[in-house]
């Protein structure tokens, strides 16, 4: 099946305005060098008919905001440490989900790893990554397919 | 409505915005109960009676099929209403797990109204 940068960005839109009534847009990181700085990433893997990752990256900000629109609260009353990096692992968690169903997992058995909180991406270049914006605060999600790296 | 509810997920974050949603189908505060996995929800069931679990899959310790397993081996699966509400989304494997008494489940990401329309159904409430 085809899955392309495109189809990332209709997983990623469709999940977060669910999930944290977050509306996201597409972004393009060359139009501005003002990018905030992503202030954590979390992995999930998944293995059966389909190997590979998903790594998503957040900047505080939209950490907040996250966590902010799934709790129904102020973004002054979330904690980036606590209530910000769950959002981030259960947005991880989620977007692993999706992109496994995108692939095929409906019908195809495979297992996703529980989401963990990462200190650095994998050093290989990503199958398939896009930049998402939401008022200036930004998401990075990349999904490294295990067989496109053997490929490669 | 009158039924003690159980969530039983791994994300604090989830469970709260899971805990607001049973608020709204009318599930009062006092009979809303947290685990944050399958043993941790086997022993809340050892302590209070529930009538409706909110299960996720993917979670440490004890996940979410074993949980059921547990509730099989007990033979309490069929009194203790289980709706799966997780990233899952293997035909076979929600089969697997419909096999096993879980009455329903709900894919995440979902909306907040899906869920709440599906409390009322299970319960037995007009929504």
């Amino acid at each position: 099946m085809s899955f392309d940068n495109k189809s990332l960005q209709n997983l990623i839109m469709g999940a977060l305005e669910r999930i944290a009534f977050l509306v996201v847009e597409p972004t393009d990181p060359n139009v501005t060098n003002d990018l905030p700085p992503a202030y954590a990433s979390a992995k999930i893997d998944f293995e059966g008919f389909a190997m590979g990752s998903v790594v998503v990256s957040a900047s505080e900000g939209f950490l907040l905001e996250m966590a902010s629109g799934i709790l129904g609260v102020e973004p002054e009353d979330i904690s980036v440490e606590v209530e910000g990096l769950d959002a981030l692992r259960e947005i991880t968690n989620i977007l692993g989900g999706e992109v496994l169903r995108a692939l095929g997992g409906d019908d195809n058995p495979s297992k996703l790893s529980l989401p963990e909180v990462i200190n650095s991406a994998p050093s290989t270049w990503p199958t398939a990554s896009c930049l998402m914006d939401a008022m200036g605060e930004l998401l990075y999600v990349s999904w490294y397919s295990k067989a496109a790296k053997k490929a490669a | 409505m009158n039924c003690n509810v159980l969530i039983v997920d791994d994300s604090p974050i989830l469970r709260t915005a899971i805990k607001k949603v049973v608020r709204l189908a009318g599930v009062p505060d006092d009979r809303i109960h947290e685990a944050g996995n399958g043993q941790e929800a086997l022993d809340v069931l050892e302590t209070i009676w529930v009538d409706l679990v909110l299960l996720d899959l993917n979670m440490p310790v004890m996940d979410g099929e074993q949980f059921v397993v547990e509730l099989q081996k007990r033979d309490v699966i069929s009194d203790v209403a289980v709706v799966v509400v997780s990233t899952e989304s293997n035909k076979e494997r929600l089969q697997r797990l419909r096999d096993l008494g879980v009455r329903s489940s709900l894919h995440k990401p979902f909306e907040p109204e899906d869920l709440c329309r599906l409390i009322t159904e299970i319960m037995g409430v007009a929504s």
